[in-house]
């Protein structure tokens, strides 16, 4: 807990001087990273062949290399300045109430608010007056202490995530995503599966300058991530589908894709980044430590039917069966639904992501698996 | 080796300025200073700052590096020219 003499005693205008200088320190950074960039940049003019390539790299290497080193600086002034604000209000919330605690004439001692001892009667009016002093005192040490915990988590979350790597794109989508405190008090999991996602489309050489926020539902055993798209992404199909599973289906229904659609494919990132008009795209990252299914990456975009209600995975697999396997409607989260999806019996559910494939057509396909479905779960009663 | 072009001038000079950045660099770094006292965010920047320092320093040699060895190969260019020739 934030003591009062610590938190009447805080230098706040020191810390906004402390900002200002490690923003500085970010200037000068930024300004050699700018002076390698161009000459790396202008290199090629000079210098060409295997070993310009080379060198050339090793240039680029370094100038990344400085340029995180000044987007560090200009995080930690960031956390400065912000230490500074909520420490300032809390400091100023504190010199409030001890001023209240005096203009009502009781004394304070080391954040203890004491009614001075006169007579007993008006004595007994001021005791009156302590609690709800002591409170406002307590409530800006609260504040002082909220602001501390913020500022250290930041403060050391930086420095897990530098060591860790995190590319300056991935650290400024996350910070536009989440606040400070929120990464901070993130679970590991849920945290590590971010960068991860925003490391791979650093490394598929996506601008994630495109995304707005990325958006994040983590529990146990299934991770969705929704990007919100300031533009379009211009994915490249190749690298994000290692397996579509049962969602290739959506892809193709959602977009009204015309080819054909096997696991290892998708022509949905093309869709998406064709029309612009998808608001969001899914990332489903789904770890399913039974079954051992691993569904890495795979964009889907929530169409809308014509009466404008969402239109969700596995929305067409017939409702009846999906009630029967899994007890849950229609209108329930689209990630719980895929995950109760999984029967024990794996031959249903084999036939059931079958049935996903058919895209919801009234084929003598789907007709067949839908009665085969069906009949399986007649003999499991 | 197909494609390959140099100007051995020109490479020098970049090589020099990547070589004066490593300089400008090296120059010390004014003292950050602390947190105020009793607060845990001040240890946590202490640490940041010691990190941070720390990563700075050693990035600069390798700044150096880079600036001499593009010096280095305008001259490896120039003298087999000469022998060339």
């Amino acid at each position: 807990m934030i003591r009062f003499v610590d938190l009447s005693n805080a230098d706040v205008d020191g810390l906004f001087q402390l900002s200002d200088q490690w923003r500085r320190e970010a200037a000068t950074d930024r300004r050699h990273s700018d002076a390698l960039r161009d000459i790396w940049d202008g290199l090629p003019h000079a210098w060409q062949g295997d070993a310009a390539d080379v060198a050339i790299a090793k240039l680029a290497e370094l100038t990344d290399s400085v340029e995180r080193s000044a987007q560090e600086a200009e995080r930690t002034a960031d956390a400065l300045r912000n230490f500074g604000q909520e420490l300032g209000a809390a400091q100023r919330a504190l010199r409030d109430a001890v001023d209240s605690a005096h203009r009502q004439g009781l004394d304070v001692v080391l954040g203890h608010v004491i009614a001075p001892e006169t007579d007993p009667e008006q004595g007994q009016d001021k005791r009156a007056l302590v609690p709800p002093a002591q409170r406002a005192i307590d409530h800006a040490l609260e504040l002082a202490q909220q602001a501390d915990l913020t500022a250290a988590a930041a403060l050391g979350l930086l420095s897990a995530l530098h060591r860790a790597g995190v590319t300056p794109d991935v650290m400024d989508l996350l910070e536009r995503s989440f606040t400070p405190a929120e990464i901070a008090t993130m679970e590991p999991g849920r945290l590590r599966s971010i960068l991860d996602v925003g490391r791979r489309m650093h490394d598929a050489g996506i601008d994630l300058s495109r995304v707005q926020r990325i958006k994040s539902s983590w529990n146990a055993n299934t991770d969705g991530i929704e990007l919100e798209l300031r533009e379009p992404l211009n994915l490249d199909p190749a690298v994000f589908v290692e397996d579509t599973g049962a969602f290739g289906y959506d892809f193709q229904h959602f977009f009204g894709g015309q080819e054909a659609f096997p696991p290892e494919h998708t022509v949905a990132h093309r869709e998406i980044s064709k029309d612009g008009t998808s608001p969001a795209l899914h990332v489903l990252q789904r770890d399913n430590g039974v079954a051992q299914v691993h569904i890495d990456f795979v964009p889907v975009a929530e169409g809308r039917d014509d009466d404008g209600t969402p239109n969700h995975i596995i929305t067409n697999v017939p409702e009846h069966i999906i009630k029967d396997l899994t007890g849950v409607s229609h209108d329930d989260d689209v990630f719980d639904r895929y995950n109760k999806l999984d029967h024990p019996v794996p031959k249903i559910e084999e036939k059931l992501r079958e049935l996903a494939w058919q895209g919801g057509q009234d084929t003598p396909e789907a007709r067949r698996l839908t009665a085969e479905i069906e009949q399986l779960l007649e003999q499991e009663r | 080796m197909n494609g390959w072009h140099v100007d051995p001038a020109e490479l020098r000079k970049q090589g020099r300025l990547v070589m004066d950045i490593a300089t400008e660099m090296a120059e010390p770094i004014a003292a950050l200073g602390s947190g105020p006292a009793g607060f845990s965010a001040s240890v946590a920047l202490d640490r940041r700052t010691k990190q941070w320092l720390a990563d700075h320093t050693a990035l600069t040699p390798s700044v150096g590096d880079a600036g001499q060895a593009l010096v280095a190969s305008a001259d490896n260019y120039e003298a087999s020219d000469r022998f060339s020739r």
